[in-house]
């Protein structure tokens, strides 16, 4: 894996409207950052997979968060971290069916197979934090 | 350092010899499953040598003798056949497939490429046996692939199974669905002598798994009642005649198969029986009945708005989706609508033309518009199976130029440009947090919401099945027919009868050989499946339809050829295409005709009948939303083709 940490600032709604000096202007307190990890074969993507792929990691944080943090998350010296999971982890459909809790929640009416998708992607490629679950 | 290695020399054998020792069977259950599949693999064995010790050629009575050797492992095979499917579905293909090769796009692999998967065994080394020359090496490989998957089912792995509850009441499952489903069609048993025989084997073999397993697991027994009915069932297919064609099969499946079925689902209730197989991953836990529509989950109707389950939130969801079903501003030219094709008052087909309009009425499309009811219970969409999701599927017909002629763009503005469209998606924006703006998906899931809510509906048949009523004499002879004699059932599968059977994680194509006319002068030039995922055994093919509703959904096949059942079951009585003499080298319909007399002809058409589902009738809106722009204002509700 090539480790080039990128930040990418995910605006709000509200500061994309202001197209013009987004680029130049420090980020807001709105602006969050998240930090991951461009897959292997990025030297070749182009831009618009870059975009997408940015975009695919934003929404599986999303959906992380929304369904998943609740069990997931670990408490560190107070702080919720997001943990590191190993690839065999994250092996898509067999997350839905391998572990008990997941079975209620981890159906296809809950989680669509494109969704699935840009968790296992978040994960992967987010910035480890060293907190394995 | 030698002690040392000794040491770690000594304690690797005894952890070996640990772990052979928790690999053995330590139940009944172990036990029976141990002794069931050792006594097939030694009859796989005696098969082999008794292949390699044939001379050449085989002679005729060589050949009978080994028919006779292969019924014996088939019968053996029976007794696995409930493990098999269930914990290892793909080794068990090659045990006993039912054809040399299939592309599979399964559930959970769907976006994926199609993948080849070779079947071997039984099966198809009887069918070689019925052809004139036979080759030793050809036979002897369909063996012994059977032999080496078979050996699949001794690791650990898969053994493990046995240990807990869980995986017999969902192998269980499986068993009772394709019980319904395949078991008495003929589906891997191409002769039709054999079914029963083997039927009864199974039953009997399933018994002895019961008991091996009640003694094993004292807590979580079949109670006396499953029992009781199960031992009923046997009594049941054993009292019937010995000629195949007159098994009852709606009795079976109606007053025994189901009962058990529903008994099994309380019990993976009750004893909170967990999967952890992809087997389980389309099937319904709280379904009590087969022919149950909440028993196949099917496809994500809901599409982006899939986790939202409050009521009223979705009856806004099915408003707009109504709306927009109507609304021909989804069209290039403001003219044509969902409805132009796809009407309400015609199970959601148009049965007036042989194959609709194109776009601005340039000439006509190549294939007949499939009705909507039930698209819902299929993984992959379309007659080429090139679509995985309904929301992409309404997309690709929006936005082709030669259907409804719209870019997404303009799609978009004009939408929006109507204050009550706006105001409703808006208002669930909030339910889609990873979208930042109204987008296309939320309007395909919309109307895939919208329209989906027919396919939930039952049939006069689905009810007799459910012992609510009892269906007329010439609805159950017809489905008699149609899962015995005309062998329907072995591609149109019960319950949904579409092509996908239990435990409906893919989608069947059948290569038919349907002519392009009435007169079989040539075939279809359609190249269906072949255009997604080109191959010898793709061309030609379609995805199997439900017979559900087709009494309301003439014309029939993929290209509409056939206005009439007659002329449906005509043409399967027939053959096929190559059974009409058209050259068709892949057809997987058997040419030989399948005499039916006039009085089954008319039984399958009334049993097709008892599958029209009780559809509410569905009123146009009165209006549409008004646009800020007045000339949209001029479009009619259903648009005007």
């Amino acid at each position: 894996m090539l480790l080039i940490a990128c930040s990418v600032a995910k605006q709000s709604p509200k500061t994309t409207e202001s197209k013009d000096n987004s680029q130049t202007k420090a980020p807001t307190n709105l602006t969050k950052k998240i930090d991951f990890t461009f897959p292997d074969d990025s030297l070749i993507m182009s831009e618009s997979a870059k975009a997408e792929f940015v975009a695919n990691i934003e929404k599986g944080e999303i959906i992380y968060s929304l369904l998943c943090a609740k069990c997931h998350n670990k408490l560190v010296n107070g702080v919720e971290v997001v943990p590191d999971f190993s690839l065999p982890q994250l092996m898509d459909y067999e997350m839905r069916i391998q572990y008990p809790s997941h079975e209620d929640r981890l159906t296809e009416t809950n989680l669509s197979v494109k969704e699935l998708d840009q968790v296992v992607d978040y994960l992967r490629y987010k910035k480890k934090t060293g907190v394995h679950f | 350092m030698k002690t040392k290695s000794l040491i770690i020399l000594v304690s690797l054998l005894v952890v070996t010899f640990f772990s052979f020792n928790i690999g053995q069977p330590t139940t009944p259950y172990q036990n029976n499953y141990f002794d069931k599949l050792k006594r097939f693999e030694n009859l796989q064995e005696q098969l082999i040598s008794a292949i390699k010790k044939l001379p050449e050629p085989i002679i005729d009575s060589a050949k009978s003798q080994l028919k006779n050797e292969m019924l014996q492992c088939r019968l053996a095979y029976k007794g696995l056949d409930f493990w098999m499917r269930y914990l290892e579905p793909i080794a068990q293909k090659k045990i006993n497939g039912p054809l040399p090769i299939e592309w599979e796009t399964e559930v959970f692999e769907k976006y994926e490429k199609p993948y080849k998967r070779e079947g071997a065994g039984f099966t198809l080394a009887l069918q070689y046996l019925e052809e004139d020359k036979i080759d030793k090496a050809v036979l002897l490989n369909l063996i012994q692939q059977s032999r080496n998957a078979s050996r699949v089912y001794e690791a650990d792995s898969i053994a493990k199974n046995l240990q807990t509850h869980h995986s017999f009441f969902l192998c269980n499952r499986l068993f009772l669905l394709n019980l319904a489903s395949i078991y008495t069609t003929g589906f891997d048993c191409p002769d039709k002598d054999q079914i029963l025989p083997e039927l009864k084997a199974m039953l009997k073999e399933v018994d002895e798994i019961y008991s091996s397993y009640n003694q094993s697991f004292p807590n979580t027994k079949l109670p006396d009642s499953y029992l009781i009915l199960f031992a009923k069932t046997r009594a049941f297919v054993d009292s019937q005649p010995s000629e195949y064609a007159s098994f009852n099969h709606y009795q079976f499946i109606r007053e025994f198969v189901n009962p058990l079925f529903a008994a099994n689902q309380n019990l993976i209730r009750k004893y909170h029986v967990i999967s952890r197989s992809f087997v389980d991953y389309s099937l319904n836990k709280n379904a009590n009945s087969i022919f149950s529509k909440e028993l196949y989950i099917g496809q994500n109707s809901k599409g982006v708005y899939l986790r939202i389950n409050e009521e009223s939130t979705l009856a806004k969801i099915d408003e707009v989706g109504k709306l927009l079903f109507f609304d021909p501003i989804l069209s290039g030219n403001n003219q044509r609508s969902c409805v132009s094709c796809h009407k309400p008052t015609q199970f959601f087909t148009d049965t007036s033309t042989i194959t609709s309009l194109q776009y601005n009425h340039a000439g006509f499309l190549d294939r007949n518009t499939p009705s909507l009811v039930n698209a819902t219970y299929n993984h992959l969409l379309m007659a080429d199976g090139q679509h995985f999701t309904l929301q992409t599927q309404n997309k690709a017909v929006i936005t082709n130029p030669i259907e409804m002629g719209a870019n997404e763009a303009d799609l978009m503005q004009k939408v929006l440009s109507c204050a009550e469209y706006k105001e409703a998606f808006s208002q669930l924006l909030p339910f889609t947090p990873t979208e930042k703006e109204i987008n296309f998906d939320h309007i395909t899931s919309a109307i895939t919401y919208y329209y989906s809510k027919f396919s939930k509906h039952n049939s006069p048949f689905d009810l007799a099945m459910n012992q609510v009523t009892q269906a007329s004499p010439n609805i159950v002879r017809g489905f008699n027919v149609f899962m015995g004699k005309a062998e329907c059932g072995t591609c149109h599968f019960a319950p949904i009868f579409n092509g996908v059977k239990p435990p409906y994680v893919g989608s069947e194509f059948e290569v038919l050989g349907t002519p392009q006319d009435k007169d079989y002068k040539a075939l279809s030039k359609d190249l269906g499946r072949y255009l997604i995922n080109p191959a010898f055994e793709t061309k030609h093919g379609f995805r199997t339809g439900t017979i559900r509703n087709a009494s309301n959904t003439k014309p029939y096949m993929h290209n509409g050829v056939f206005k009439t059942l007659e002329e449906v079951i005509e043409f399967y009585n027939g053959g096929g295409g190559a059974g009409r003499g058209l050259s068709v080298e892949n057809q997987t319909l058997s040419s030989d005709s399948l005499q039916l007399t006039q009085l089954e002809k008319e039984d399958l058409i009334a049993f097709i009948g008892s599958l029209t589902e009780q559809i509410p009738v569905e009123e146009a809106p009165k209006k549409l939303p008004k646009s800020q722009n007045n000339a949209l204002n001029k479009r009619k509700v259903g648009g005007e083709y």
